[in-house]
């Protein structure tokens, strides 16, 4: 930012523009959360969806509001939370700016689990969640584990990574092509979405997204230690390789969550980080709640528009994103130096 | 006392013996450069101390206590290291950064402390940067943000401070004002410093000896006045030079490479 370079007035300019930035977005968050909830396949009148936050949830619109519309909102914001934040710490921990949740076998592990359930146990689709989170945690641990060589090194986890999720996604394309007529429910859950998402799903999302975020948070201060470069944080008695798996950790966790919940969403965990860094700077203790309220806006955003532009057809949430949201992040790219 | 102590260290790296059989001991409140030609084991060697690059043999003692017993908690508060560059990657002011040398002393959820704001003011007022302490560190001239790295091990408290080349990529009079910080913080602190240098002209004169390395091993161990010749510089550096003295510390001229070098 051009800015950075005059006066010493800056900076503290710069930490009042920070917090109004993480103080907009919560805002508009908070918006987009409460007005969308007009759009859909019916609109619903602000009245009815005032009485269906406060209390009543009997009518037939306000169980629309309170059953459907209002639980895959707040999905719809914590799965962009905790892929935003997961990326961001990844991005800081990997020293790597591609790095997202896929690079650690997040989604490969959750994808081909998931896709196993749903093509192979149809019946038992309730158990796409549970075992989709396995997978990924599963997957997660099997790239630690071939990564680690006295220490976990920033390069050798992304090669693993790249290395588990090829071997993962070719699984994943094996049965696709062997169970050509059970592809249709695999396909939707792979590209992601929140359809049919209520509250039991959320109830089991934001523990831990509340106890990601609040690590993450508390991790903030490492990440900007260890952004000093290795040599020089663990001169400063940081235990490096044991802060850079223990964020890892987080941000596996985050984003099992949120895939096992929402499938597999790319691209917010990817350049949610970026887009917010090139507004907010790379101060985590600003980054990381920035990255959470960003990737809950963009998602909600986009999931309200993949609802309404061709209702009664839902485009998913994982399409919508990557197509506005990329055009949008190359012209903040383009804008800034 | 000795701050640090190095014993018949050796280190090894794929098959290519990158020290050898290196021994010294660095008195407390002692100065000490380490000389050497590109390649030579200068760098390995102050990692070595650290704990960075593990040693095949030998022993490394900090402050009479052997250096793999400490954890790095243990070992921040008595020795800050400066790398030959930090990467500046986070939004920092420079009074955030310095404050990033109270790390050691902080626990992990903790913020900074009414006691580590007093010594993030001292160290900035030492290095005379106090009044930079708002900027941006990215908008530093290399031989500001020089001092606010140097700051930064000064906020970590240290018995030590070894640099790896701290006047590298500054023009003549920041490698000046770099190496007089270095100096007032060996005398008033009486903080010992371990440094590699390139510029022997700094080193003789801003150290109260030498250790200058050749072929992974250590070629010559003492003041500057002592071994700072003209053979050293041919042997070393492949360079003709006069050495003369000047204001009390011998002063290299150099004229040029050797005939052997040349070739």
């Amino acid at each position: 930012m051009q800015t950075r370079t005059e006066g010493h007035c800056d900076a503290i300019n710069q930490t009042a523009r920070r917090w109004l930035i993480v103080v907009v977005l919560s805002v508009l968050l908070a918006a987009i959360l409460i007005g969308s909830l007009v759009w859909g396949s019916v609109t619903i009148p602000w009245r009815t969806i005032v009485n269906a936050l406060w209390h009543d949830h009997t009518g037939a619109q306000e169980m629309i509001v309170w059953n459907i519309r209002f639980p895959r909102n707040l999905i719809g914001a914590l799965v962009g939370a905790n892929l935003a934040v997961a990326g961001a710490i990844l991005q800081a921990v990997m020293k790597n700016p591609l790095a997202d949740p896929g690079i650690i076998g997040v989604s490969s592990g959750a994808g081909l689990a998931g896709v196993v359930m749903l093509i192979l146990y149809p019946a038992h689709e309730y158990w796409v969640t549970p075992i989709a989170f396995l997978g990924a945690m599963g997957a997660a641990l099997f790239v630690y584990a071939l990564a680690w060589k006295n220490g976990i090194r920033p390069t050798r986890i992304i090669l693993a990574g790249v290395a588990v999720s090829a071997f993962l996604g070719s699984g994943i394309s094996a049965l696709l092509v062997f169970y050509g007529d059970r592809v249709q429910g695999a396909l939707l859950w792979m590209v992601g979405g929140l359809s049919a998402r209520s509250w039991p799903q959320l109830m089991t999302l934001y523990p831990y997204t509340a106890l990601g975020v609040l690590l993450a948070l508390f991790g903030a201060k490492q990440l900007n230690v260890l952004a000093l470069g290795d040599e020089t944080a663990r001169s400063l008695g940081m235990p490096v390789e044991r802060v850079r798996f223990g964020m890892m950790a987080v941000a596996s966790l985050m984003a099992a969550a949120a895939v096992s919940i929402a499938g597999l969403i790319g691209f917010v965990g990817l350049v949610v980080p970026h887009m917010v860094r090139l507004l907010i700077g790379s101060d985590y203790r600003f980054l990381l709640p920035a990255s959470a309220l960003g990737g809950a806006l963009i998602m909600v955003l986009s999931d309200t528009f993949g609802r309404v532009a061709f209702s009664p057809i839902e485009i998913p949430v994982g399409i919508i994103m990557a197509f506005f949201g990329a055009p949008f992040f190359l012209y903040l790219l383009r804008r800034n130096p | 006392m000795s701050a640090v102590t190095v014993e018949h260290l050796s280190v090894v790296l794929a098959e290519r013996t990158v020290l050898r059989d290196i021994s010294f001991t660095v008195g407390q409140g002692e100065t000490v450069s380490i000389l050497g030609a590109n390649g030579c084991g200068k760098s390995t060697l102050l990692r070595s101390i650290l704990g960075l690059q593990p040693i095949t043999a030998g022993d490394v003692r900090i402050d009479e206590r052997q250096m793999t017993e400490y954890t790095p908690a243990e070992l921040a508060p008595k020795v800050a290291f400066l790398p030959q560059s930090a990467d500046i990657d986070g939004d920092m002011t420079v009074e955030e950064w310095v404050a990033c040398g109270r790390y050691p002393y902080q626990r992990w959820w903790n913020g900074v402390s009414d006691t580590d704001r007093a010594v993030i003011q001292q160290a900035l007022e030492q290095t005379n940067i106090l009044h930079l302490r708002h900027r941006w560190v990215t908008s530093l001239s290399g031989g500001e943000r020089q001092r606010a790295r140097i700051a930064m091990a000064l906020a970590q408290e240290p018995e030590i401070i070894m640099l790896d080349e701290p006047t590298t990529y500054l023009d003549l009079a920041h490698q000046l004002e770099v190496m007089e910080l270095l100096r007032r913080i060996n005398v008033e602190e009486q903080v010992s410093v371990v440094m590699v240098l390139h510029d022997v002209n700094h080193a003789a004169k801003y150290s109260d000896w030498l250790l200058v390395l050749a072929d992974a091993q250590v070629f010559a161990n003492g003041s500057p006045q002592e071994i700072l010749t003209a053979d050293l510089m041919k042997a070393i550096y492949g360079v003709d030079a006069t050495i003369e003295c000047r204001d009390g510390y011998p002063y290299c001229f150099i004229h040029g490479l050797t005939a052997s070098a040349a070739k």
